[in-house]
């Protein structure tokens, strides 16, 4: 399932890239760089060890709590998006009718 | 009742009777990587009082893997650095029901993370192995803090060890799907970004309304 929903996000991506009516205004984005665009590239040192020190040496002052609000915040806004597209995905992974990508000119 | 700290906003809930994908259990096994030299336990012993001993093999010192074990020709008992922690189910309803076998994700505090930059980053999703998960209440006490999944660990436990587990949490179906998303971004390497950029009129389409858009959300999951 996990997977057949990853081939419905994808053909979400490419719908909404060459065939929607209202991605069609995306279709001249060339792929590799709508590829690009979805990249995160990782910043954050999170090995076993980073991990295991941390445990023991980050205090969590009031100034650090208030950041972390605010981050949590904007991640809370941000979920129920999050939730629609993956509803999404997965609506369109159980349905046959799946959308063609359409990357040959013109429709 | 399971709780965030917002009630209107609903990433967990009580746990169902029935096992189900985002339960969140108590002291699972959670590994460690493995690391060089590769540590074998061999062949069990009784030995006096009922104890039962076992060989430690392939270390500096102890004895030598047998070559089947070597050529893996043969099964093996690893040892394994790990600890009992929270972890969270992500293997999905028919496995469940048919499956002999469950997977679970690490949970870790978000504090053993260096940094409130870096803790931010993870909250901010801009790390893709690990997903943000927030603080966590059952019965008007605090379960965990500011947490993440780390996707990197992963451990796959047989049904009657889960069953033993405690589960005093599970996600909502949203949160759920959320979980897995992450899990996707985890293996693909890619998000969806919240706009992009119109190549003909230069507006910021929003992606996330015009997918919603497509498909009406199904409360099944």
């Amino acid at each position: 399932m996990v997977f057949a929903a990853m081939a419905a996000w994808v053909a979400v991506l490419a719908s909404m890239t060459f065939g929607s009516s209202r991605g069609r205004m995306l279709k001249a984005t060339p792929w590799d760089a709508l590829v690009d665009l979805l990249v995160v590239r990782p910043r954050v040192d999170v090995s076993e060890a980073a991990l295991s020190q941390g445990a023991e040496a980050l205090p969590q002052t009031d100034e650090v709590e208030a950041r972390l609000a605010q981050a949590e915040q904007r991640w809370r806004s941000s979920f129920r998006r999050r939730a629609s597209v993956m509803k999404g995905a997965l609506r369109l992974a159980t349905n046959e009718d799946l959308p063609t990508p359409q990357t040959d000119g013109d429709d | 009742m399971a709780t965030t700290e917002a009630q209107e906003f609903a990433y967990y809930k009580d746990p169902d009777d029935k096992v189900r994908p985002g339960d969140i259990v108590r002291l699972s096994p959670v590994y460690q990587a493995l690391r060089l030299p590769l540590t074998h336990l061999g062949a069990e012993q009784k030995a006096k009082g009922d104890r039962i001993l076992a060989e430690v093999l392939g270390r500096d010192g102890a004895g030598t893997v047998p070559p089947a074990v070597v050529n893996g020709k043969k099964d093996s008992k690893f040892v394994v650095p790990g600890r009992l922690d929270y972890a969270v189910l992500l293997t999905r309803g028919c496995d469940i029901d048919h499956g002999r076998v469950r997977q679970l994700a690490a949970i870790r505090p978000l504090s053993t993370v260096q940094g409130v930059e870096e803790q931010e980053a993870i909250i901010d999703g801009k790390h893709l192995s690990l997903h943000f998960l927030p603080p966590a209440t059952v019965n008007g006490g605090q379960l965990f803090d500011r947490s993440f999944v780390d996707f990197r660990y992963i451990v796959t436990l047989r049904q009657d060890l889960f069953d033993s587990l405690n589960r005093p949490l599970a996600l909502t179906p949203d949160a759920l799907l959320d979980l897995y998303f992450g899990w996707m971004r985890h293996t693909t390497g890619k998000e969806i970004p919240p706009t992009l950029d119109c190549s003909e009129c230069g507006h910021a389409v929003p992606v996330f309304e015009e997918v919603a858009e497509i498909a009406a959300p199904d409360a099944d999951y």
